[in-house]
């Protein structure tokens, strides 16, 4: 019986941290040889191979490989274009590989009328008829869905397998409640296997009267708040069973990953890194992917007081570092209150508010906003600025 | 501010151009070193100078000329602006040289540096801005060359915020800051001179007091020395008059006795003179007796006669004396001729041949010669002979004559000794009754001394003896005096006492009156130092937050719009960090500004540049440059889409005249004018 992977949402290229970005693409590379090693007969990758249209070269290289080990083993790669690699001009690196006869995209439609007549792409080895629908920026595949001709796909006979890079409102998860998604509805029914991609989370489950429903997830976490949930991703090996499909979830996971949740409140940005250092266990983190998320409200300085470059430094021993500080705040500024518009009068304005004369401390404002003249010696210069506010605080000036 | 005609003057690829420019964006369009980006360093250049570092002659001028020149047309509020600026190749370099300014047709020719003001004045930017190398409000409002945009996003956080807080005119607080600094530190450090100096403020009151204590102290006893002193002064007083009584009193008798002692010198003396006469006259008598006795016997020779006697003898004498010489040479004459005739004789005999003729001397010859000689002989012999004679008798006579001078000469000398005694008789007998006159005087002066001392030996009898008394009153007064004195002087240092006692007490009062204003004046200074820690400086910093703040609030909307829409990656955040940097934020975690790719990095830039654009012109609503943006190849490294996007940018930011210099032809497609750049042989032409 037919056996076929489905991969979806790789996005390589997508991580700008170097050990990241060659850590995606190792995990793309042992899902590739888990693939073969485990003898599918083809491969679906449900979007999102690339993290853009057109990645950089040296993916490319690699990319190229992976799928080249698959065709010499004579294993096929069906794909469709996720939000990410897609490109209406067609500028797109999949487009690439599909001349070279590295992957087939099953995306493959006549327009008859605004109405989308989809062909099957059949497996030669198995049988299996495989279509689907690439994935758009911003949900912007759904008017393709609602012009999509069913009946025909319906209605077609055989093992049919469905590839589709949409999220599913009914089956989202809380943590995507904000994305946007299409229903269930919008796929066309009947088929046995809908391979789909773009949410990263995983799911499997049937569905009447559609079939057997299924999301990967990303194959390596995507982001920092990914790496944080699922350490790591993973793919499905699907094989047609008798009265069905037995699917299996394959993790792959190259590193481990330590996280590490700091609350940073009431600190000071200078003691943020001897914090950091004694809480984190150098042993503990030792060749794996280190997480920090740092939150809080410092009781004083800034984020860029923080000389993360040294703490990173002494955490060599980490594969890799990733910080996350957006909920790091800093009192100092946190604490002002709003002072209307007018930026120009802010100072007249906290003065009058604040000072109990406002008249002096205005004067003294004035008397200590002296430059350094040019030619003017030091000495002469704190010379005349402590004369300028001796008068005003009304001392005797004997310097 | 729009630009309205430029025209260089061989400034860099342009030999002499004049080049229009139209309201709206307008693209200077052509290849990398068409000369596009010169037309952005003359505008610079004829706006503020050269400024060493950033904007320099050399790299204006044109290769091989000695000077060129920027003029630039413009309007701004209304007013049509002409400005030029000259540049000269000098033997030490590049030289800026006077230029003008028209604003409505009137002209003004003005320093390279007055032009620059004049401009500041028109723009209405900060006075400051007049000493600084770079314009920066000119800098990030109107033109920043994009590498500068990219230096100020990847400079430290210290330095950005410098760079903004000057760009934004709110630098003044960081400044107030750090003087605010300085003045405290002065004012702690007269604070601890204050503390130094009335620190001993309590030991001076004490010692203040106890010098009252004592000054009161000598005061009593300064009344109590007065009263004694005064005591001493009646007494002494008292036993001085009858001191001086007793003393008139001895005083006579002390006269009388001097007199009368006088008297007895004077008597001793008579009375030894008159022995001492006594004495002469005896002594003058004898040796006048012995004078007459010696005179009686001796009878005075005729001098006169003697003396011719005398010099007759001489005469004789010296006569006497000459012959004999002659006789004894002749007697001389006569022995030698004897020895030489009795010689001659010997030689003749024992010659047998003549030494001069060399004959032979024959004996008849030897024979004759000897005859001849002895009667020479014979008559020098009786001559001789006579002579000895004369001269025996002339000797006798010679002893004669000089015992017969030799009498002469005593008689003649013993006149002369007479004479003398005579006279001397003479004076002795004068001596002698001079000195019985003088005898017969003493005398009678003995006799009047006498009778003068019975007199003053009588009134002295009857006058009493007042040494004892006089000795007794002059020790009590003495004893008197002494214990004056000692009091005096115990007066006198306890009077110099309080007089120094009084002077340190003024002292202290003065050194405390000013310690305690020192004191004062810690309180004071302390409380100044406090509010400048506490409240000013916390104030100033607010300040200068609230601002930066709402600054930032602006800054970050418009940053993270504008490079939303340049770049669509739902996996790339970016907003601003309260220090003004870059917060990057990709797959969820926090990335350096150096991940980003090349569009990515000059899409934050642009949206940094545009955004603080903006907001300059937001808060500085009185500079006058808000109309004009040029942007210097704004899309290095963009994808189509993103130039696209420039152009939603360009609508929103809604600037009258946008200048934008690229060598990307898409934006073309979006820009009201476009000036074509062309470079032919070394010089650029325009389009």
């Amino acid at each position: 019986m037919a056996k076929f992977a489905h991969i979806a949402d790789c996005h390589i290229g997508g991580w700008s941290e170097l050990k990241l970005k060659e850590l995606n693409l190792e995990v793309f590379c042992r899902s590739i040889g888990i693939c073969i090693e485990r003898c599918v007969d083809f491969v679906l990758i449900a979007g999102d191979l690339f993290n853009t249209a057109l990645p950089s070269i040296d993916l490319i290289k690699q990319v190229t490989l992976e799928l080249k080990k698959l065709k010499d083993k004579g294993i096929p790669t069906y794909i469709i274009p996720g939000s990410h690699d897609y490109s209406p001009s067609g500028k797109t690196m999949l487009d690439v590989f599909e001349n070279a006869g590295l992957v087939r995209n099953v995306v493959r439609f006549e327009e008859r009328e605004g109405k989308i007549d989809l062909n099957f792409s059949i497996d030669e080895k198995t049988g299996v008829k495989i279509t689907g629908l690439f994935g758009k920026a911003q949900g912007l595949e759904k008017g393709y869905y609602e012009n999509l001709i069913r009946e025909n796909l319906e209605n077609e006979s055989g093992k049919k397998i469905f590839m589709f890079h949409t999220t599913l409102t009914e089956f989202k998860p809380e943590h995507l409640a904000m994305i946007s998604s299409e229903p269930v509805a919008i796929l066309p029914r009947g088929f046995d296997y809908y391979a789909g991609g773009h949410p990263h989370y995983v799911f499997n489950e049937i569905k009447e009267p559609y079939g057997r429903i299924a999301y990967t997830g990303a194959l390596f976490p995507n982001n920092f708040w990914e790496l944080e949930k699922f350490e790591g991703g993973g793919f499905f090996i699907n094989e047609f069973v008798e009265g069905g499909i037995k699917s299996e979830f394959i993790p792959v996971i190259v590193k481990r990953v330590v996280k590490y949740n700091f609350d940073l409140s009431g600190k000071d940005s200078n003691q943020v890194k001897d914090f950091i250092l004694e809480k984190v266990d150098k042993n503990e983190i030792a060749d794996r992917i280190v997480l920090l998320r740092l939150r809080g409200t410092m009781e004083s300085g800034k984020l860029s007081d923080i000389n993360f470059k040294e703490i990173f430094s002494e955490l060599e021993g980490a594969y890799a570092i990733l910080k996350n500080t957006s909920e790091l705040k800093s009192r100092e500024f946190e604490e002002l209150e709003d002072i209307g518009e007018d930026v120009e009068n802010v100072e007249n304005e906290l003065v009058s508010k604040y000072a109990d004369s406002p008249e002096f401390v205005k004067g003294l404002i004035e008397a200590l906003d002296r430059e350094k003249l040019e030619g003017e010696k030091n000495l002469d210069f704190e010379l005349r600025v402590i004369k300028d506010s001796f008068k005003i605080l009304n001392l005797e000036d004997e310097s | 501010m729009r630009v309205r005609k430029i025209r260089l003057e061989n400034i860099r690829s342009y030999t002499s151009k004049e080049i229009d420019f139209p309201d709206g964006s307008v693209l200077l369009s052509g290849n990398i070193g068409s000369g596009k980006t010169t037309l952005l360093l003359a505008i610079d250049f004829v706006l503020f100078g050269l400024r060493k570092g950033n904007l320099s002659g050399g790299g204006l001028l044109r290769k091989g000329q000695e000077k060129g020149s920027v003029e630039l047309s413009f309007e701004l509020l209304n007013k049509e602006i002409t400005l030029k600026r000259n540049l000269k190749r000098t033997s030490k370099g590049f030289s800026q040289e006077a230029g003008y300014i028209i604003v409505d047709g009137v002209k003004e020719d003005l320093s390279p540096v007055e032009l620059k003001q004049r401009i500041l004045e028109l723009f209405n930017y900060p006075r400051e801005s007049l000493t600084k190398a770079k314009e920066l409000v000119y800098n990030y409002t109107v033109y920043t060359p994009q590498e500068e945009m990219k230096s100020i996003v990847t400079s430290n956080s210290e330095d950005r915020l410098n760079i903004l807080r000057r760009v934004f005119g709110i630098d003044k607080y960081k400044r107030i800051l750090e003087n605010s600094k300085i003045l405290t530190s002065k004012l702690k450090d007269r604070k601890k001179e204050f503390e130094l100096l009335s620190s001993d403020l309590d030991s001076f009151k004490e010692e203040k007091l106890s010098k009252e204590t004592r000054l009161e102290e000598i005061n009593s006893s300064l009344e109590s020395f007065k009263i004694e002193l005064n005591e001493f002064k009646i007494k002494i007083d008292e036993k001085r008059k009858g001191l001086e009584i007793v003393e008139k009193e001895s005083n006579k008798r002390a006269e009388l006795n001097n007199d009368l002692e006088m008297l007895g010198n004077k008597l001793e003396n008579l009375v030894n003179q008159k022995s001492r006469d006594k004495r002469n006259i005896e002594k003058l008598n004898e040796e006048i007796n012995i004078l007459n006795g010696e005179l009686r016997e001796h009878k005075i020779e005729d001098l006169e006669l003697i003396n011719k006697k005398i010099l007759n003898i001489e005469e004789d004498i010296r006569r006497i004396e000459l012959e004999n010489r002659e006789g004894h040479r002749k007697i001389g004459e006569f022995e030698f001729s004897i020895k030489s005739s009795d010689k001659m004789k010997e030689d003749i005999l024992q010659l047998d041949v003549c030494p001069i003729c060399k004959q032979e001397v024959s004996q008849d010859h030897k024979h004759n010669i000897k005859l001849n000689e002895n009667v020479k002989l014979k008559e020098v012999r009786e001559l001789l002979e006579k002579h000895k004679i004369k001269e025996k008798e002339n000797e006798t006579l010679l002893s004669e004559l000089k015992t017969n001078l030799g009498e002469l000469n005593q008689i003649k000398n013993n006149n002369g000794l007479f004479k003398v005694k005579r006279e001397n008789l003479d004076s002795k007998t004068k001596l002698l009754d001079e000195l019985l006159a003088e005898q017969n005087r003493v005398k009678e002066k003995i006799g009047e001394i006498n009778s003068q001392k019975i007199g003053l030996n009588s009134v002295l009898e009857q006058l009493p003896d007042l040494t004892e008394k006089h000795n007794l009153l002059k020790t009590e007064l003495d004893v008197m005096l002494d214990s004056e004195r000692k009091v005096n002087s115990q007066f006198v240092a306890s009077e110099r006492e309080a007089r120094l006692v009084g002077e340190r007490i003024l002292e202290l009062k003065n050194d405390i009156l000013k310690k305690e204003k020192l004191k004062e004046g810690i309180v004071k200074y302390s409380q100044i130092i406090s509010f400048l820690e506490k409240d000013f400086n916390s104030m100033v910093s607010l300040i200068e937050k609230q601002i930066m703040k709402r600054v930032h609030s602006d800054f970050d909307k418009l940053f993270k719009d504008w490079f939303k829409i340049l770049v669509e990656n739902e996996d790339l955040e970016i907003s601003l960090g309260y220090d003004f940097g870059m917060m990057i934020k990709q797959n969820g975690h926090d990335i350096d500004y150096d991940h980003l790719s090349g569009g990515e990095r000059t899409a934050a830039a642009l949206a940094y540049r545009l955004a603080l654009n903006q907001v300059i012109n937001t808060i500085m609503s009185e500079i006058n440059t808000r109309d004009i943006l040029i942007l210097d190849e704004p899309t290095d490294g963009f994808s189509t889409e993103q130039v696209d996007k420039l152009r939603i940018i360009l609508e929103e930011i809604n600037i009258k005249q946008i200048i934008i210099v690229s060598h990307d032809p898409k934006i073309e497609s979006f820009v009201d004018s476009v000036l074509r750049f062309e470079k032919k042989e070394g010089e650029s032409f325009v389009f």
